[in-house]
């Protein structure tokens, strides 16, 4: 019997840095759970509430041993309505709750705060002069590195497309949020679809924006599992969010740019007539693509679409990582999901 | 943030304060980690019972009560009480299977400097072998006041008992392990019956 565990340990009792990550880790997930209980609690109980959802954001590890709590929305939080209920097509919803399912079985490598998340897309971008007719490009790649920055920063990242590198700067320095969301901010976003919308709302300026709120939502929620990195459990929960938004149904035009088999979700904006599509790989829950398509008296005309081909994380901005979640087989196959 | 009383921490945590709550944490996890290692001899355990001692705390921030009396104590009361639980079913388990570890051979007073002398394996080993002689109760001032050195206010505070009791559990341990000390034959119980110290609550003495 050799039980390594009863062997004493070193005198030293500090944790390591990998020790601290997972403490942090495993409290971040149970307060989660915890607030989300309590706060349905409160909800049942009185119908007004005015707890605060707190997010959870990892510091930068090794240097500030300090758990940040950051509360979403404001200490006077108004009195909590209803919550939203489900409104999305049935058939929608199906596929989102799936694919959310589906989701809580991947796993993803977080990054540091000094690496940068890497996304690369196939993508067909609307290259006709503005009110003039849609020209679609050829296909092209299109590669981003976003800084995993926790802090206000206006080096934000890297976009190389049409053969050019276009840093991405954000003049004064944007904070992390909607705006600049980083794997951590991604990760302390609420799980709770309701609490979610909110925190999404809170952030997106609604205000000057001829669409819809629900189609802004719509759309930053596309946005946000296209072309980032996510915790699956947050993109789960952007599924899940997707539900409570009126107007959202099943697209059948089931595939991506690239011919991939998908499930679209899609909305269309009353104002605009434009329509947005979001493609999910059924067999993985993952977000492979999306379309943008136009309303016009001759039918749907597409005018923009992305199929992501490679997600991971780099190590420095500009540079490819070593192995990146490669979506496309050489020869354009999808890579079977796994089992 | 650094700059609060005592007394306003408290009553930030107890209306739910997410700043002081995760302040808190960062002040005190190294430190609740380094209680559980101790208590457990396990950094597997250590790590778990550390996020749990918080999360705990969050749970019963309700129970906080207005005082002058640093949240530390608090704080490593609750990885005591979680450390011990999961050494306890290993102890069982440990005992079924016979193991050898009754004899605690020549044990200093822990509370005796001369313990830092032996190299560390062994004097940890001792220590531990030791520890097996002790009651829950008499373990856990022991880790609060010995190695946490809480002072007899701030664990009697934390353990929610009267200052004398903490000295007479503290005195207890001590002389039980003189009693070792004196006779290196004595071996502790080990059985998984009612008997075994760890398994019998005793209530307070």
């Amino acid at each position: 019997m050799n039980d390594v565990d009863l062997l004493p340990p070193p005198p030293a009792g500090a944790p390591t840095a990998a020790e601290r990550a997972r403490i942090e880790q495993a409290l971040r997930e149970n307060l989660r759970a915890e607030v989300r209980a309590e706060r349905r609690a409160v909800v049942r109980r009185d119908r007004v509430a005015t707890v605060a959802v707190p997010g959870l954001v990892l510091a930068c590890l090794g240097t500030v041993a300090a758990l940040v709590l950051v509360v979403a929305g404001t200490p006077s939080s108004p009195p909590v309505e209803a919550a939203r209920p489900i409104v999305a097509s049935a058939p929608a919803v199906d596929v989102l709750e799936a694919a959310s399912r589906r989701l809580a079985q991947t796993d993803v490598l977080a990054p540091s705060a000094d690496q940068f998340v890497y996304v690369r897309s196939i993508a067909l971008t609307n290259e006709g002069a503005y009110d003039g007719e849609v020209d679609l490009g050829d296909r092209h790649t299109r590669e981003i590195w976003l800084s995993q920055e926790p802090g206000s920063t206006s080096d934000q990242g890297l976009i190389r497309e049409f053969g050019q590198d276009w840093p991405i700067w954000g003049g004064t320095g944007s904070p992390v949020g909607i705006r600049r969301p980083t794997y951590a901010y991604l990760a302390s976003l609420p799980s709770d679809p309701d609490a979610l919308l909110d925190e999404l709302t809170s952030q997106l300026p609604t205000w000057d924006d001829a669409r819809s709120t629900d189609q802004v939502l719509f759309d930053a929620i596309v946005d946000l599992v296209s072309e980032g990195l996510a915790p699956p459990d947050t993109t789960a929960a952007l599924y899940r969010a997707l539900t409570r938004i009126p107007g959202v149904e099943v697209d059948d035009d089931a595939r991506d740019l690239l011919g991939r088999p998908g499930i679209g979700i899609t909305r269309t904006e009353d104002v605009f007539l434009t329509r947005t599509v979001l493609i999910i790989d059924p067999s993985t829950g993952e977000t492979i693509g999306a379309r943008y398509l136009m309303s016009t008296p001759a039918g749907d005309e597409v005018f923009g679409a992305t199929a992501v081909v490679a997600r991971g994380v780099a190590d420095v901005v500009g540079r490819v990582p070593d192995d990146p979640d490669e979506m496309v087989e050489a020869g354009g196959r999808r890579r079977a999901a796994p089992a | 943030m650094a700059d609060l009383s005592v007394r306003q921490q408290r009553a930030l945590l107890r209306a739910g304060d997410h700043d002081v709550f995760s302040q808190l944490f960062g002040a005190h996890s190294d430190e609740v980690f380094a209680a559980a290692l101790r208590l457990t001899g396990s950094r597997a355990s250590a790590e778990d019972v550390t996020s749990e001692t918080f999360l705990v705390a969050w749970r019963r921030r309700g129970d906080v009560e207005p005082s002058d009396v640093p949240l530390r104590g608090w704080l490593l009361a609750i990885a005591a009480h979680h450390a011990m639980n999961v050494t306890r079913g290993r102890r069982r388990r440990l005992a079924f299977l016979g193991s050898d570890r009754a004899r605690p051979g020549v044990v200093a007073d822990f509370a005796d400097e001369a313990v830092g002398r032996l190299d560390d394996a062994r004097r940890l080993e001792r220590t531990r072998t030791a520890l097996d002689a002790l009651t829950r109760r008499e373990l856990e001032v022991v880790s609060l006041c010995v190695w946490s050195e809480l002072s007899y206010q701030e664990a009697a505070d934390a353990l929610g008992i009267p200052v004398g009791t903490v000295r007479s559990r503290l005195n207890r341990a001590r002389e039980r392990l003189r009693v070792l000390v004196a006779d290196p034959d004595v071996a502790p119980p080990l059985s998984p019956a009612p008997a075994h110290p760890h398994s019998t609550n005793r209530g307070p003495r």
